[in-house]
């Protein structure tokens, strides 16, 4: 009998681009439900969450809002773009009271936008584990499958600063950098714990300026847009444009 | 960009209309007074080189009418109406293509060319090795050759463009073409700069062969294969490394093709000898295919394309055994060329396959392989083994002594029974007798004690009053004594009558407490009380006697029994050493006999039982996965009316969006209210919002009442067809998930059945080694139960 496939494979076969798969890692802690714009009333009461004290406020626009609003911006422009629809593959990864893969590998053109929501700490070593793992996953599916793949991305954003273990994870992202096995962008919000990230990112850290999460995205998509125009093996060629508008080193 | 005024060559404007793409280099515009043309200006801060103008004056005095049906080859140049600078050129317009990549990748021809089949992509493939060969007739080259710069018209006619790109050789100079996809470029350029590079032929023709593979197989690189060598080679490597995925000596370099596609043996020898001179070692020194053998194989293929009987959208090689599509979606691939004849917006359940799957799981369960003994029989039965001379005799007198034992025991079993029944029927009688006796006795005594107790009654009245007439002269005594005073006389006299009296009381008082009624009263009463207790000592008598008549029956037959024995004994001690000697070696052999048999008749059955154990543990398996199959029509409803659903939100939202307030006519909003709105982000009807407006000052419940109605009027124009509100493409694209969900369904179950299809023959095979063995055994057994039977007359 010939090669025994599980049913999940058939999404790669049908499809003969070359992948350029994408990790979106991105924190989903209490910190993330912070109002930062369009403040409603104040509700009088404070709420205690992710080891901070926020006065509740009714109405308003939290950061992850922003961040939901960016991934829909994220994959409508990516959809712009008929070839890297079909050859970018994202998964959404997020840690707050757990680490979750919210989305599983999926090409942009069947991608959904999910609809995050905050809650919980922030266990980044065993998101940045579990964004490795996917993947390696992913990477021994596309060689079974006979495709070939760019080098993947993590992308990594937080507010905040590790509640667990992080060191070895760390490693794993320097080793992983050193393997060229993929690159691992860490994007830090107001709150973050530069000094912890620019430990654990090979590259150095982004600060995200203000809560621009919308132009942050499209910017990761259209880098990915000229990724996938490129050749597997030589994305390291193409000139990404510089992340200025959204982000300071 | 900012366009400046752009001339002809003959000075005459040029009527720029809108923009139909951007690149790198510049900008392709339309031409209002010429449909048939485009102008491709470049980026005023990339002005083109003087090289670059040279190259398109060169390519301008190439130009041929072939040319131009093939390629977007530059017809003229436009100068900038100031500058008088080179600004672009004027070349022809293709309409309504697609990249090519839009044609060999699988999910975009779905949605792109929905009805090209692989007979169209195999046209397609002939059109462009077509186009390569006018290019290489006129002396250049492609050069950069990739999955965007080749395009398909939706009768399959391909065009080549950028090429002002491509390599060419005039007036002695070459213009090289110096960037390249390295998808596209030959192991022997791999890595190499392509800076001043002078390109071949043979290098063309290795991304022409590229292209022809993508299109014949299912959109797949031919260096893309499953690599199974050590260490994890890059693409370029693999290209660089020659490593073809297909053909017979694939597995030579490590290379398998990649699972879910077709094959070599899905085309012709001939095409895929062409391939393998493009991609295998050698075809660096020029062996690659030229355009013109491309397009006779790729000719001769189309003539020997076959429809499949069971999906008229599968085109396949003649060639081939089955339907190359057919297969791969049945071994759970993806349904490639699925809803490519028309008419699949929909799905349904294959119901005959699903039936036939239903029979096949029937069938697999109804193996059985009971066992039978006596199927394993010799064909004569066993001849015994004969006895010694004297043995018959001895057998027949230990027979007849056995058999005259057995019927004096039988006899005597039946007398014994007799007697026990016999005493049990007499101690059944008497106790009837017993109890009868007591009873009518009972009643005697109790009509006796009627009597008595009257006689006593009568007795007693007596008695007082002659115990009355006494007490009465005892007084009448008393009474005298004191008259003693008068006469002593008197005292004596008293005193002897008081004495006399009063003694006569005494005795009178002790007869009548002894008289004989009340004794017989209370001897009757005494009877009757001890009656019942009478009855059962007696009836423990008669219980006894039958006891004792029973246990004499047993010991009577104990003594037969012993008698008989002794008797056999005495016979025995004559013949029983002789048969004995006989009879043990055939108890013997009959006992190992049974015993050899009965274990391979174990590894029989245990061989069946886990067979069945097996075909239990699979069977539910099979059972949900039809069951899930069948759950995908009600699945595919619900999902198509979600996509109706959806689809009328939408069509809603466009449909108030259509509708402008500046264009409206909405009671008490004027010009100067609209502009308010307007400032508030409200153009539409789908901005109107009652607590959007509301919170817009000057704007009341009335206006906003205002507002809210005419949106409502508008809404209430709106009309939605599902039918036509849903695309094909999306209505195909559910329903192709849908299938290709149940071709893994039916693949999966076929798989399931062919194992458990597979374990009725192992087991078949594995009992039928046992047979010889059985067959055997059961002869040997058979043997020695004969020449047991022969000396004992029974099994």
């Amino acid at each position: 009998m010939a090669e025994q496939l599980p049913f999940a494979d058939v999404g790669l076969a049908s499809n003969p681009e070359p992948r350029c798969p994408c990790v979106l890692l991105i924190d989903v802690s209490g910190s993330m439900a912070e109002i930062v714009g369009e403040a409603g009333k104040s509700l009088g009461y404070t709420i205690q969450q992710d080891g901070q004290t926020y006065q509740a406020v009714s109405g308003g626009v939290t950061r992850i809002d922003k961040v939901n609003e960016g991934l829909r911006a994220y994959h409508a422009d990516l959809n712009n773009d008929a070839l890297a629809a079909q050859r970018v593959e994202v998964s959404v990864i997020t840690f707050g009271s757990t680490v979750q893969t919210v989305t599983p590998f999926v090409t942009a053109h069947d991608f959904t936008p999910p609809t995050l929501v905050a809650n919980g700490e922030t266990p980044m070593g065993a998101a940045i584990t579990q964004a490795i793992d996917a993947l390696a996953e992913r990477k021994r599916l596309y060689k079974q499958n006979g495709l070939h793949y760019y080098r993947p991305w993590i992308f990594f954003i937080t507010d905040g600063q590790p509640t667990d273990a992080w060191q070895a994870a760390a490693a794993k992202v320097r080793e992983g950098e050193k393997n060229k096995s993929f690159a691992f962008f860490a994007v830090g919000v107001e709150g973050a714990n530069f000094d912890i990230l620019k430990q654990i990112s090979v590259r150095e850290p982004l600060h995200l300026k203000g809560y621009s999460f919308r132009e942050m995205f499209v910017w990761l998509s259209q880098s990915q847009r000229s990724v996938s125009h490129s050749n597997p093996g030589q994305e390291d060629q193409v000139k990404l444009t510089a992340p200025s508008g959204w982000a300071s080193l | 960009m900012t366009l400046p005024m752009l001339v002809g060559q003959n000075n005459r404007p040029l009527a720029i209309d809108r923009q139909i793409a951007s690149g790198g280099e510049g900008a392709v515009f339309g031409l209002s007074d010429d449909p048939n043309s485009v102008v491709k200006v470049y980026h005023p801060h990339r002005p083109p080189t003087a090289q670059t103008i040279e190259k398109l004056t060169a390519m301008l005095g190439m130009v041929n009418p072939q040319l131009l049906k093939l390629t977007t080859w530059p017809t003229s140049l436009a100068y900038d109406a100031r500058t008088r600078q080179v600004a672009g050129f004027v070349m022809p317009k293709m309409s309504d293509c697609q990249p090519i990549q839009c044609l060999y990748n699988p999910v975009q021809r779905l949605k792109l060319f929905p009805r090209a089949g692989w007979s169209f992509q195999v046209r397609a493939a002939q059109n462009l090795a077509a186009a390569f060969d006018e290019v290489h007739k006129a002396g250049c080259l492609v050069g950069d050759v990739n999955q965007s710069n080749a395009f398909v018209s939706p009768q399959a006619l391909v065009w080549l463009v950028d090429c002002d790109s491509f390599q060419v050789q005039a007036n002695g100079k070459s213009y090289l073409c110096e960037v390249g996809v390295p998808h596209y470029i030959p192991p022997e350029l791999q890595g190499k700069s392509l800076r001043g590079l002078t390109r071949t032929e043979n290098h063309d023709r290795f991304g022409l062969a590229v292209l022809i593979y993508q299109l014949l197989f299912v959109g797949r690189h031919p260096y893309a294969g499953v690599y199974q060598g050590a260490g994890d080679p890059s693409f370029e490597q693999l290209i660089a490394e020659y490593r073809f995925a297909q053909g017979p000596s694939a597995s030579k370099w490590g290379m398998a093709p990649p699972p879910h596609t077709p094959t070599f043996a899905d085309i012709p020898p001939e095409t895929g000898m062409l391939f393998r001179r493009a991609f295998e070692r050698g075809s660096e020194t020029g062996a690659r295919p030229k355009p013109n053998e491309w397009i006779s194989a790729l000719r001769q293929l189309e003539q020997e394309i076959a429809d499949c009987p069971v999906d008229a959208g599968h085109k396949f090689w003649r060639g081939s055994k089955e339907c190359v599509w057919c297969r791969l979606a049945a071994k759970g691939g993806p349904e490639y060329y699925y809803g490519v004849a028309g008419g699949h917006g929909t799905f349904v359940i294959d119901e005959s396959k699903l039936q036939e799957i239903q029979r096949r799981l029937a069938a697999a369960q109804h193996a059985d392989f009971a066992y039978a003994r006596e199927q394993f029989s010799p064909a004569t039965p066993p001849v015994p083994l004969k006895l010694p001379p004297d043995l018959p005799d001895l057998l027949l007198m230990w027979g007849r002594a056995k058999e005259s034992q057995r019927k004096i025991l039988l006899a005597r079993q039946a007398e014994e029974e007799n007697e026990i029944r016999q005493a049990e029927e007499d101690e059944g009688k008497a106790i009837k007798r017993l109890e009868k006796e007591h009873w009518r006795r009972k009643e005697e005594l109790e009509d006796d004690y009627e009597n008595a107790k009257k006689a006593n009654r009568i007795a007693s009245r007596n008695f007082r009053m002659i115990g009355f007439v006494l007490l009465g002269a005892m007084l009448s005594g008393i009474v005298m004594f004191p008259l003693g005073c008068f006469h002593r006389t008197f005292a004596w006299v008293g005193l002897a009558v008081f004495l006399v009296f009063g003694l006569g009381n005494i005795v009178f008082a002790v007869v009548t407490t002894f008289s004989p009624h009340r004794r017989r009263l209370e001897n009757i009463r005494r009877m009757l009380a001890e009656g019942p207790s009478r009855l059962d000592d007696l009836i423990e008598n008669e219980l006894r006697i039958t006891h004792r008549a029973k246990r004499e029956a047993e010991e009577r037959s104990i003594a037969i029994e012993r008698h008989q024995e002794q008797i056999l004994r005495q016979v025995g001690q004559i013949c029983r050493p002789r048969i004995d000697e006989e009879l043990y070696p055939r108890k013997q052999r009959h006992h190992l006999a049974e015993e050899k048999l009965l274990a391979i008749e174990k590894v029989w059955t245990d061989q069946v039982n886990q067979y069945r154990r097996e075909k239990q543990s699979r069977v539910p398996d099979a059972v949900r996965l039809i069951a899930e199959c069948r759950e995908l029509s009600t699945q595919h409803q619900t999902e198509s009316r979600r996509l109706a659903a959806n689809a009328e939100e939408a069509g809603r939202l466009r449909h108030l969006r259509l509708h402008l307030i500046s264009d409206a006519d909405i009671l008490q909003i004027g010009a100067g209210r609209k502009q308010t709105l307007a400032a508030h982000f409200i153009f539409t009807a789908a901005d109107v919002e009652e607590d959007a407006i509301l919170e817009i000052s000057g704007f009341g419940e009335v206006l906003t009442s205002n507002l809210m109605a005419w949106r409502a009027r508008v809404l209430s124009q709106f009309r939605f067809d599902p039918k036509t509100a849903v695309s094909p493409a999306e209505q195909m694209a559910l329903a192709s998930r849908f299938r290709t969900r149940q071709q893994q369904i039916l693949a999966e179950l076929d798989r399931q059945l062919s194992r458990l299809e597979s374990l009725a023959p192992a087991c078949q095979a594995a009992i039928k080694e046992l047979h010889p063995e059985l067959k055997k055994a059961v002869a040997v057994w058979e043997q020695a139960r004969a020449d047991l039977r022969l000396m004992t007359g029974k099994d």
